[in-house]
């Protein structure tokens, strides 16, 4: 059993370290992504929602797909979850399997392999020259060449390799990804997001870390285009009820305090209260011996002018137009020309009548209405129900007057996303090993250099190559076998030979 | 209809290109190269103008030109022109332009069709510095899997002409594989990285399945796959510029994929 049994682990790591199994498993992915994001925003209807959605139908094949196998959310099912474990197996596999290899790579020169110096790109030539061998070290050391020599009786090979670090670009970006992966997983298993809606005056209490964030004020900056230029929240930080700090918040702009972060997020009308609404007095459009207000809801128009109420004739002109009135908020208001004052009861964004009397529909302002009080001195006369969408049926007991609502000024609370993010730390490493890793991978090269001296009868004999590195571009070039080198190989050569014939044959002749 | 002047540069540029592709194809046919020099001058001009149309935008927003899909799409166009210029240039291969030349017309079309706006006023979300940092650097990354396309197009009809000598095939694969390993890091620290960053400080996570991070994701995946296929497995030549030409689709299907699919990164 023990052989066979290492023999599957074995089978296992071989599995996940092929670049096949990794390539399946990315194809995979992507398929899962696209349609992830597919369902996401054509089927709003699943799991759950499907059978809350389709009560009657769940015995249909479609509905019961919805509910049984298109996930709830895409991106967190488990399908997802083990595609995004294997891909992390097959990162950590490829990881160890790489390791000491590229380890070694990175920090070893190598010696020149066996007939490197017969390879067609080898360029030899002879010369009068004979540099020693400590200058040519510190030109390659100065050019961040790791420097081995080895000296024979007739030779001395010299093997350099510099930005060796560029082997571990791959390994350190499977380490970083990795990393990401976990710190994904921490931060959706762990992590804690919740939209909290505030009014100025509210204020959110973190238990644990022990904190209270107040609102003081939420409002919305906009341009003379009337343009959105900011949302600002501003809050007082407190611990314990010692004010830590006054800031605000801006979408960009979160505040984080002790692992938790405060971000603007979103805002709305409060559908339960405005900041002031505007009524319009229109008495002009009342008809001679019209009454002006004295009649509550429900009684019978007066046949003469009330007391202190001006019938038609009585109206100064000024008055023929409609009247515009403010009414905060909290605030007794007069009304012009009568014996009233007005004040806000009620507001619902979006009235509807149900069981249990007027309510709230939802919290979109659909149909705007206010309860007015009305009142006479200091006694109240009445309430009546006015509606924006619907200015010609106010429905109560206060006076009749000829007033509808012409405009309201909503009260706006903001939406502040409370939010800790756990894995984090994970994912900031994450980012730093690929970002790493990537220029590694993609902006260094690994270049190695052998050079070879050896005494050929009276003269020396060079031999040079230099792998890794990009040829001479050739508007570099002076001469044609410089196209055939590298950059920094045409240097060397014109380092060994000051003096200047063209030291490099075109064509090289075996030792 | 009166079009700020950033427009009218950009439309000139346009027509540059539009110009450039013809003398390019007129070098094909005739096999000159005076075609190709004066395609490539032309090219020249209209990557000049379209600098111009940036920077005159870029003046009247009072912002990088990088907040709305046309002065994206913009962006991306003037990023493989550019590439294709000094490529072109470098290496005299004039008929790369050919292929390169439509792709950026293309992106040019795109960009001419969708609103042209100019907001001074930023909206709250796109007021952070990794604006810059994060789209241009997306953009300059998909401007150069344009590039790529281009050139798998040019490898792929060369394969399939008898007498194309293999060493002109194995230095457009080259360019190719050179051309994509410039951009996919650009995209990996511009597009992925960088705005996870900035989507964490605006809007409270580093990703949240947005369609348009779905979208680069699924770029990534492929390109990713595109580099292990190539390292790993040898997948050069036909198969290579295949796969080039498939990852610069997934990026155009990406890039339209607000217009159906809205999503936080539906800016207009």
């Amino acid at each position: 059993m023990r052989p066979r049994s290492r023999n599957m682990l074995t089978q296992l790591y071989e599995l996940l370290t092929d670049t096949s199994f990794a390539i399946v498993v990315l194809i995979a992915l992507a398929v899962a992504s696209i349609l992830g994001v597919v369902v996401v925003d054509q089927v709003p209807f699943r799991g759950d929602y499907a059978r809350m959605a389709y009560p009657d139908r769940t015995g249909d094949p479609i509905v019961w797909l919805l509910i049984h196998v298109v996930p709830e959310q895409p991106f967190r099912c488990i399908f997802f979850r083990t595609l995004l474990a294997l891909l992390s197996l097959s990162l950590l596999a490829c990881t160890i399997k790489r390791w000491r290899h590229h380890w070694r790579r990175a920090l070893t020169v190598l010696p020149p392999p066996a007939g490197i110096f017969d390879a067609p790109a080898t360029r030899r030539w002879t010369t009068r020259m004979d540099p020693r061998h400590e200058e040519l070290t510190g030109f390659l050391k100065k050019r961040f060449f790791a420097v081995r020599l080895r000296a024979g009786d007739d030779r001395l090979t010299l093997s350099a390799t510099r930005f060796g670090v560029s082997e571990l670009g791959s390994v350190i970006t499977h380490v970083g990804l990795l990393l990401l992966i976990v710190g994904a997983l921490v931060m959706a298993s762990t992590g804690f997001s919740e939209l909290v809606w505030m009014r100025p005056g509210d204020t959110v209490t973190i238990p644990q870390p022990g904190f209270q964030v107040t609102l003081e004020d939420f409002r919305i900056e906009t341009t003379s285009a009337g343009r959105v230029s900011a949302y600002i929240s501003s809050v007082a930080l407190r611990e314990d009820t010692t004010l830590v700090e006054r800031t605000e918040i801006k979408v960009n702009k979160p505040l984080r305090h002790r692992g938790y972060s405060l971000y603007q997020s979103s805002y709305r009308q409060d559908p339960t209260k405005v900041h002031s609404i505007d009524v319009v007095l229109d008495l002009g459009s009342l008809g001679a011996g019209d009454g002006a207000g004295e009649r509550g809801a429900g009684e019978e128009v007066p046949a003469q002018t009330p007391e202190g109420m001006p019938g038609r004739q009585a109206i100064p002109n000024r008055f023929l137009e409609p009247l515009t009135v403010t009414v905060p908020w909290g605030e007794r208001i007069a009304l012009p020309e009568t014996p009233y004052a007005v004040a806000i009861d009620t507001f619902f964004a979006d009235f509807r009548i149900g069981e249990e009397g007027p309510g709230l529909d939802s919290n979109e302002p659909r149909n705007p209405a206010a309860l007015l009080r009305f009142y006479k001195g200091d006694s109240l006369a009445g309430r009546t129900w006015y509606f924006l969408l619907h200015p010609q049926m106010p429905v109560g007991t206060g006076p009749d007057l000829p007033m509808r609502i012409a405009d309201y000024s909503p009260q706006l609370t903001a939406g502040l996303e409370v939010a800790t993010h756990p894995g984090s730390g994970w994912v900031w490493a994450g980012f730093a090993f690929v970002s790493l890793g990537t220029v590694l991978v993609f902006l260094l090269r690994r270049e190695q250099l052998w050079l070879r001296l050896r005494t050929v009868g009276s003269r020396r004999e060079i031999a040079l190559i230099h792998q890794g590195a990009a040829k001479q571009a050739p508007e570099f070039a002076r001469e044609e076998w410089e196209t055939q080198m590298t950059a920094l190989g045409v240097q060397l050569v014109r380092w060994l030979e000051p003096d200047g014939d063209p030291p490099v044959r075109s064509s090289n002749r075996k030792a | 209809m009166n079009h700020s002047l950033d427009i009218q540069f950009f439309t000139a540029a346009f027509v540059l290109y539009g110009v450039a592709f013809l003398l390019f194809l007129v070098r094909s046919a005739l096999r000159r190269s005076l075609f190709g020099w004066i395609g490539l001058i032309t090219l020249g001009a209209g990557f000049i103008l379209q600098t111009i149309a940036l920077i005159v935008r870029w003046n009247l927003a009072g912002h990088p030109p990088l907040a709305s899909m046309h002065e994206y799409a913009s962006v991306m166009s003037w990023m493989a022109a550019g590439s294709l210029g000094i490529l072109v240039a470098r290496t005299r291969r004039f008929e790369v332009a050919s292929f390169v030349v439509p792709l950026i017309l293309g992106m040019m079309a795109i960009a001419s069709l969708v609103p042209k706006e100019i907001y001074q006023q930023l909206v709250p979300a796109l007021q952070s510095y990794w604006l810059h940092i994060h789209v241009s650097m997306a953009a300059l990354a998909e401007g150069a899997f344009a590039l790529s396309c281009g050139l798998a197009i040019a490898y792929l009809i060369k394969s399939g002409k008898p007498h194309t000598p293999p060493e002109e095939l194995e230095r457009l694969d080259s360019l190719n594989h050179r051309v994509i390993s410039i951009g996919y890091p650009l995209f990996t620290l511009g597009a992925l990285f960088a705005g996870a960053i900035w989507a964490y400080s605006a809007w409270g996570s580093f990703w949240s399945w947005d369609p348009k991070e779905v979208g680069s994701w699924i770029i990534w995946l492929f390109y990713t796959g595109y580099l292990h296929a190539r390292y790993k497995r040898g997948w050069r030549g036909r198969r290579a510029a295949i796969l080039a030409i498939i990852g610069f689709v997934m990026v155009v299907l990406s890039f339209v994929g607000n217009l159906f699919l809205g999503g936080q990164h539906a800016y207009g």
